[in-house]
């Protein structure tokens, strides 16, 4: 008896993905004058391909600095990390440079996005760093432009748009490398409820098309209820809580009240 | 990035800043342009005496001497025992030399050189001090008779008798070529120019050579020589020996009875000089060429042009600090975009080469620029130097602003690589941003 090799496959149990993100005992510390303020202070986490995950917790708890060593932006001060099997504390700059521009994408509070270059531009800004050619990198961010529903805007200046425009290209750019990982630093913090919603709806889709995983830094739980599977909570720079967000609104807010108790 | 999108945005960049940009652009024009005119300065000046010897009649002409001369390597220690002693190893050119140097393969002529001074009276005219050369009808080159403005040569008239320059009929008294002709040249030794008050009669009792002006030439088309009376052998002799002393004097003393004291030979074309000059050497003789004097010219002016860059240099050293300026601005306010740009995944080397690029096109621009302005100031310096000079209608108007090619493109070199250099620290610091402090910058 001959086994073909789809026969093989199927009998085999299918593995388990690795993880996207491992992180244990990730210290990241800063020097304030005299005194080491400890941002990050031992934490393990582990986040699956296509996960989508919000991080919350008070300011200064260490939220964004946890999002800028996902994204490459700081160097841990001790522990590991590793993303899509790459080992950012072992990585020299220029290669940390390449895995911002491969392997995430990110999304500011504050748009950054470059006010001299139009919108078409500013998305198509990571393919030309990345030596992608011209003409295939507009029609990418035609696409993506159109997608977000700005294509009557390609060819205004930022400055020319709203708040809520301007991260609409933001999160255009953030896919134009189709990174493996979505990192969102407070996107709707300087939205209003309405737009915050639609821009929110936008990353969701979004990033469910791209198939990447979803990093969302907030402050507030109904965000993170509402577009995230899982929740981390953190404090002083360690996890607090980390569970699955309920789908339904009822359920989240029990375990909303379950977790101001938790925090309590 | 690929290297058109950096030219991309650094226009785009230089654009965003159209005043300053303009402003730093101005400041590289003003260097180069200084430095490019101050070098073109020195290049017409040795142009201008080099030009003079690089006439067809002079770069297939040699002179022998009886002594090896360097003039490349001349020292001053030279002018001592060595020296001296070079000059007791003379060789003595005569007839047999003549003969010796008439068989060299793609010799033309050879001909005793009897250039001396003599005072010239033109009859009815003036008097004054000329040149004279003795040639053989075979030294008479087409290109000597081409340049004959009236009458012409003996061998054509039939007649003996002395051929003018043009450039020295003005001192001459005589008005244009043709009334020249026909006239009567009184040679007598050059002290005879010396004693002559104006308006008084020379003294009769001094001895002279009569002969009848038979042609003038245009002393532009034989360069350096160009200034000379010419005489054929026979009547030219005779003149010759008006100048005593004087026509027998070479290196190390007067020369015997019998002797000559250089010869000029005349080469078939200018291909086969170095030949030529080379069998002359192994038989001991020293030959000079014009080539000897265009080397002993450059070699001088490499100083003078290096000495003249220089100063005009200071005007792009100030340009240095004025983009060395704009780029440390320019990087401070565009920090964070610098920090966008790292955070999308720029490599620090892609920072650095985008604000280098910056720089160098601003040297760039200054210098194309640069070296237009220094071609117009040329054109105007030289329209100027010419009206004051007056020149003649016979002669060429002066070239003294000579911006060449290869001065152009190293002008335009040179400003690039200031601009590239003064961008390098402020590209550097941009570069080695944090990007999570340069986001943060307001």
């Amino acid at each position: 008896m001959t086994e073909s090799p789809e026969a093989a496959n199927q009998s085999a149990a299918p593995p388990t993905p690795p993880p996207l993100v491992v992180a244990s005992g990730l210290r990241r510390d800063y020097q304030v004058g005299q005194s080491t303020v400890h941002a990050l202070a031992g934490i393990d986490v582990t986040i699956a391909a296509s996960e989508a995950v919000a991080i919350v917790g008070r300011s200064g708890s260490g939220k964004s600095t946890l999002l800028n060593v996902l994204g490459g932006l700081e160097r841990p001060s001790a522990g590991s990390i590793t993303v899509a099997g790459h080992d950012l504390g072992c990585l020299s700059r220029d290669e940390l440079a390449v895995y911002r521009l491969r392997t995430v994408g990110f999304v500011f509070q504050s748009f950054h996005l470059v006010p001299h270059l139009s919108v078409l531009e500013n998305v198509a800004l990571p393919m030309m760093i990345a030596g992608v050619g011209w003409l295939a990198r507009r029609r990418r961010a035609k696409e993506l432009l159109e997608r977000t529903g700005l294509s009557e805007r390609m060819r205004h200046r930022p400055t020319e748009l709203s708040g809520g425009e301007r991260q609409r290209v933001a999160v255009a750019r953030a896919l134009a490398n189709e990174p493996k990982l979505l990192l969102a630093d407070e996107p709707t913090g300087n939205l209003d409820t309405k737009t915050a919603g639609e821009i929110m709806g936008l990353i969701r889709e979004e990033r469910t098309r791209a198939g990447a995983a979803l990093v969302l830094v907030t402050h507030e739980r109904d965000v993170a209820h509402e577009n995230a599977e899982r929740m981390i909570e953190l404090q002083d720079g360690a996890v607090l809580s980390d569970r699955p967000t309920a789908p339904s609104g009822e359920v989240a807010e029990q375990a909303d009240a379950a977790g101001a108790e938790e925090a309590a | 990035m690929k290297r058109i999108d950096l030219i991309r945005l650094t226009l785009s960049n230089l654009r965003r800043q159209k005043l300053r940009t303009a402003l730093t652009v101005t400041g590289v024009i003003v260097g180069t342009a200084a430095v490019t005119t101050m070098v073109s300065i020195g290049i017409g000046v040795k142009r201008s005496l080099i030009a003079p010897l690089e006439q067809a009649e002079l770069l297939t002409s040699l002179t022998v001497q009886p002594v090896k001369l360097d003039l490349g390597s001349f020292s001053f220690s030279d002018l001592g025992r060595g020296g001296m002693q070079k000059l007791r190893e003379r060789k003595s050119i005569t007839d047999e030399t003549i003969a010796e140097i008439a068989a060299i393969e793609h010799v033309r002529v050879v001909y005793p050189d009897k250039n001396v001074p003599l005072s010239l009276e033109v009859e009815g005219g003036k008097i004054s001090v000329v040149g004279i050369d003795v040639i053989p009808d075979a030294a008479i080159t087409e290109g000597m008779r081409e340049a004959i403005l009236a009458g012409g040569y003996w061998d054509q008239t039939g007649r003996g008798g002395a051929v003018l320059p043009s450039s020295r009929l003005e001192d001459l008294g005589v008005a244009s070529p043709e009334e020249a002709v026909g006239r009567d040249a009184i040679f007598r030794s050059p002290g005879a120019f010396y004693e002559t008050k104006p308006g008084a009669e020379v003294s009769e009792n001094r001895r002279r050579v009569t002969v009848p002006i038979i042609g003038v030439y245009e002393s532009q088309a034989l360069g350096l020589a160009g200034t000379r009376v010419l005489l054929p052998p026979g009547v030219g002799d005779d003149a010759a020996e008006l100048a005593g002393p004087i026509g027998k004097m070479t290196f190390g003393g007067p020369v015997k009875d019998g002797e000559y004291r250089a010869l000029s030979v005349k080469v078939t074309d200018f291909e086969h000089l170095d030949e030529v000059r080379a069998a002359i050497d192994d038989k001991g003789y020293g030959t000079m060429t014009a080539g000897d004097l265009i080397g002993v010219i450059d070699t001088v002016f490499i100083g003078i042009e290096a000495a003249l860059g220089l100063i005009g240099s200071v005007g792009l050293i100030v340009a240095f600090f004025g983009i060395a300026n704009t780029m440390v601005m320019a990087v401070l306010e565009r920090t964070r975009e610098i920090g966008t740009l790292k955070a999308l995944g720029a490599r620090d080397r892609d920072v650095r080469r985008l604000f280098v690029m910056e720089a160098a096109t601003i040297g760039f621009l200054g210098g194309l620029l640069g070296v237009g302005v220094s071609k117009l100031l040329g054109a105007l310096g030289d329209l100027i130097a010419n009206a004051f000079f007056a020149r003649g209608e016979n002669q060429t108007p002066l070239d003294l602003f000579q911006i060449s090619t290869p001065l152009a493109l190293g002008a335009v070199a040179f400003a690039v690589v200031t601009a590239v250099i003064a961008g390098a620290y402020p590209a550097w610091r941009a570069s080695r941003l944090d990007p999570v402090v340069a986001l943060r910058h307001e």
